[in-house]
């Protein structure tokens, strides 16, 4: 019985609409540790995971949030075919309890799959709350399927819902929900000329419904001669007469909406109490929404670079200085190595250290972002901002993914997928390497911490700005030429809630561990090879003097660049290189090369920079070309072409925008 | 017979109205869009309130709150109740 492997698996999949909880659910099914935020559509891949029990594996797999399941989002697309490609044996269909008729409407398309339906009712601890009572039971003989009422986040129901799973095949009932005759009829007809055609999937009720629809990537995947298209609009008839589409979505709402009379029952007599309605007086509000909204951002601003991010970075640091470097001199010293292996040994603590000591800072950053995003904020601002994004050809959701720009680039770049109009995703990728990335925070901060102790908050503020200022230029020229056309907004404004510290949490742990394992690897590794280059000459010996070092040759080919922006000289032309493995490394090089000149990273910049020079350099590190990671998520989510165009286009903008600036500072 | 109607971009915040149709043809992106969030003829919207700068307007259906442009709201006849 159980020598067949691959049979004894269950697959399941997780169904619903966006910011139902699905990806809650799927971290409390599966023990993982998947990232939620309170905005639809943070689900944009497919994620798996297993369901630990001692029968037998079961996976799970986190399909994106959906409303429907027609043709028209990346999302849609790739959970229908998920399920038509036949890679899963059970579906659950996660639904908002407090929001069931709209969430029913995708049940009803969900059951037409023809797959086992679960239905897992979600926040049903709020349900009492808002005066709400549904009769599971009821419910579960009208959808014809196990209904299983859950609080994902409050970890209610879980068990039972894993059990239902386990025992699914016992209940593979399944009710078919009639649409009205003439449907009907249609529907059986296109089904014979899809038998005739002898297509695989005539039995499935979703191909037809869908035909009938007028789904144009369904009818084209089921490759049909010419001739049984034509069948098929013969049956479909005069568009401008019987509009089918609009039937079959009424009829599913009419049947969501019955089902719902019939299990729902509201025992409130006050209206919905809307505590996010009462906030939005105020947050949303006409004349209060700006001055919060900038408040808001300022506040981030200022307790990430203010007094207590100092104080984080401060202590870090000192962590650093005297748990690890200390330590670690005083062993070099016991031992008496050679002067080239303690050389070494100091240059990569030094290096490696400097950046590890802004993580306390980056995660203070990170997680008052994740706080605003898990709040429900991040929705408000799109819709406070839409009007402003709009003017430089975007909607209000791609500024959710330009915020994240501010974290990393990365899974801002990925984020750009809830975007359903291809020109937008490509104008915001493209706009998203100027969003100043967390990565570069402790690269300005080495340079104003050394020449502009004061006036760190303001000038970190401008840094931003500019940064933001060159995208909607950019955003303006792009537009000139693509003009591409405006894409409709139709988005959920979700409940505001506390934000979870777990949540919280997780999302820290996230961000460090890929800081220890990104950022780490690159930035050890490149300590370790700009180490090498500094201390050997072209003959390969060790040398005491790094000016006369390869890695001195190297620099002084690419300098010359830099000529008109202040800083060409060797040592940071090199740094910026490495900046392009990842942008902490430009630290760790530059504490690597002036540290052999026996000077700390502070003393070298006031002696090696002009207040002037270091302005011009913190302009070319905000606009030159993003990381390789965030170069690969952009050739994969835009393709070579732009990658390679964006490329040159940010190294072109940081090198005139230096020069321009370096020679304007010089001038007053 | 659009003539005799409003669009839902021409209600005010704290009207609560209909909806009778939704203009495009079949085809049409944005109609399939509106009809999936639950936008359908016979829906009843509460206008909650029009944002800061001018544009989009949340409105209530069903039991949630939605964002939604002018110029999609345009495409949606309503009548008041």
């Amino acid at each position: 019985m159980y020598n067949e492997k691959s049979k004894e698996i269950i697959r399941v999949s997780l169904i619903g609409n966006p910011n139902t909880g699905k990806t809650t659910l799927f971290n409390k099914l599966t023990g993982n540790a998947q990232y939620v935020g309170n905005w639809p559509g943070v689900t944009v891949e497919k994620k798996e995971g297993y369901i630990r029990n001692s029968f037998f594996p079961i996976k799970v797999t986190d399909l994106p949030g959906v409303y429907s399941l027609s043709p028209f989002s990346p999302e849609e697309v790739i959970t229908r075919n998920f399920i038509l490609e036949n890679k899963t044996d059970l579906v659950v269909n996660i639904l908002d309890a407090t929001n069931l008729e709209r969430n029913l409407y995708l049940t009803m398309q969900v059951l037409e799959l023809g797959k086992p339906v679960i239905v897992a009712l979600n926040m049903c601890d709020i349900l009492k709350r808002r005066g709400k009572i549904i009769d599971f039971c009821a419910l579960e003989d009208l959808l014809g399927t196990p209904v299983v009422p859950i609080s994902a986040a409050k970890n209610i129901g879980i068990d039972e819902l894993k059990k239902k799973i386990l025992e699914f095949k016992k209940n593979n009932k399944r009710k078919i929900f009639k649409y009205n005759q003439d449907v009907e009829s249609k529907l059986s007809k296109i089904k014979d000329v899809l038998i005739n055609a002898n297509v695989k999937l005539a039995n499935n009720r979703f191909i037809l419904v869908k035909i009938l629809e007028y789904d144009s990537l369904i009818i084209s995947s089921l490759n049909l001669k010419l001739e049984d298209i034509k069948k098929i609009d013969e049956i479909r008839g005069n568009q401008n007469e019987i509009k089918y589409e609009e039937h079959i979505t009424s009829e599913r709402y009419k049947k969501s909406s019955g089902i719902c009379k019939k299990s729902v029952s509201d025992v409130s007599d006050i209206q919905k109490a809307k505590i996010s309605r009462k906030i939005d007086k105020i947050v949303t509000g006409k004349y209060t929404s700006m001055p919060i909204f900038l408040a808001i951002m300022f506040i981030i601003f200022y307790i990430s670079f203010g007094p207590l991010g100092s104080f984080c970075h401060d202590i870090a640091e000192k962590v650093i200085d005297s748990g690890i470097k200390h330590p670690v001199e005083i062993l070099l010293e016991q031992l008496k190595l050679n002067n080239v292996l303690s050389s070494f040994v100091i240059a990569i603590v030094t290096g490696v250290g400097e950046v590890f000591a802004f993580l306390p800072q980056i995660l203070l950053l990170l997680g008052l972002l994740s706080v605003l995003e898990d709040s429900g904020y991040m929705a408000r601002s799109a819709f406070i901002m839409d009007k402003i994004m709009r003017k430089i050809g975007l909607s209000g959701k791609a500024f959710v993914p330009l915020l994240m720009g501010f974290g990393c680039s990365v899974p801002a770049i990925l984020s750009t997928r809830i975007l359903n109009n291809e020109k937008e995703k490509k104008l915001t990728i493209f706009l998203i390497p100027f969003m100043s990335c967390g990565a570069k925070i402790p690269v300005y901060l080495v340079f104003l911490n050394a020449l502009f102790p004061e006036k760190k908050a303001l000038m970190m503020f401008s840094i931003y700005l500019l940064g933001i200022l060159v995208a909607v230029l950019v955003s303006f020229f792009f537009r000139k030429i693509v003009k591409p056309k405006e894409s409709p907004m139709i988005m959920e404004l979700p409940d505001y809630k506390w934000p979870s510290i777990h949540n919280l949490y997780l999302h820290l742990w996230d961000q460090t561990k890929d800081f220890l394992e990104h950022v780490g690897i690159t930035i050890l590794g490149s300590s370790i090879v700009i180490w090498f280059l500094q201390s050997f000459d072209q003959n390969m010996r060790f040398i005491e003097d790094n000016s006369k070092s390869l890695l001195a040759t190297l620099g002084n080919i690419i300098a010359p660049i830099f000529s008109f922006s202040g800083f060409a000289n060797w040592k940071s032309s090199v740094a910026l290189i490495t900046g392009l493995f990842a942008k902490e490394a430009i630290i760790s090089t530059m504490s690597i090369v002036y540290g052999a000149d026996g000077m700390n990273l502070d003393e070298a910049i006031v002696s090696n920079f002009t207040k002037s020079s270091a302005i011009s350099m913190i302009i070319f590190i905000l606009l030159y070309p993003p990381c390789v990671s965030a170069l690969a998520a952009f050739k994969r989510e835009a393709g070579n072409l732009s990658s390679l165009l964006a490329f040159v286009l940010n190294t072109s903008i940081a090198l005139i925008l230096s020069a321009v600036i370096f020679n304007l500072v010089n001038l007053f | 017979m659009s003539e005799s109607f409003i669009t839902l971009k021409d209600t005010k915040p704290g009207d609560v109205v209909l909806v009778v149709d939704i203009i495009g043809n079949r085809y049409d992106e944005i109609k399939r869009r509106i009809m999936d969030v639950g936008i359908l003829p016979g829906t009843r919207i509460e206008v909650v309130k029009v944002a800061p700068f001018g544009d989009p307007i949340q409105i209530s259906l069903l039991e949630f709150d939605l964002v939604i442009r002018k110029s999609e709201a345009a495409k949606i006849l309503v009548k008041y109740m």
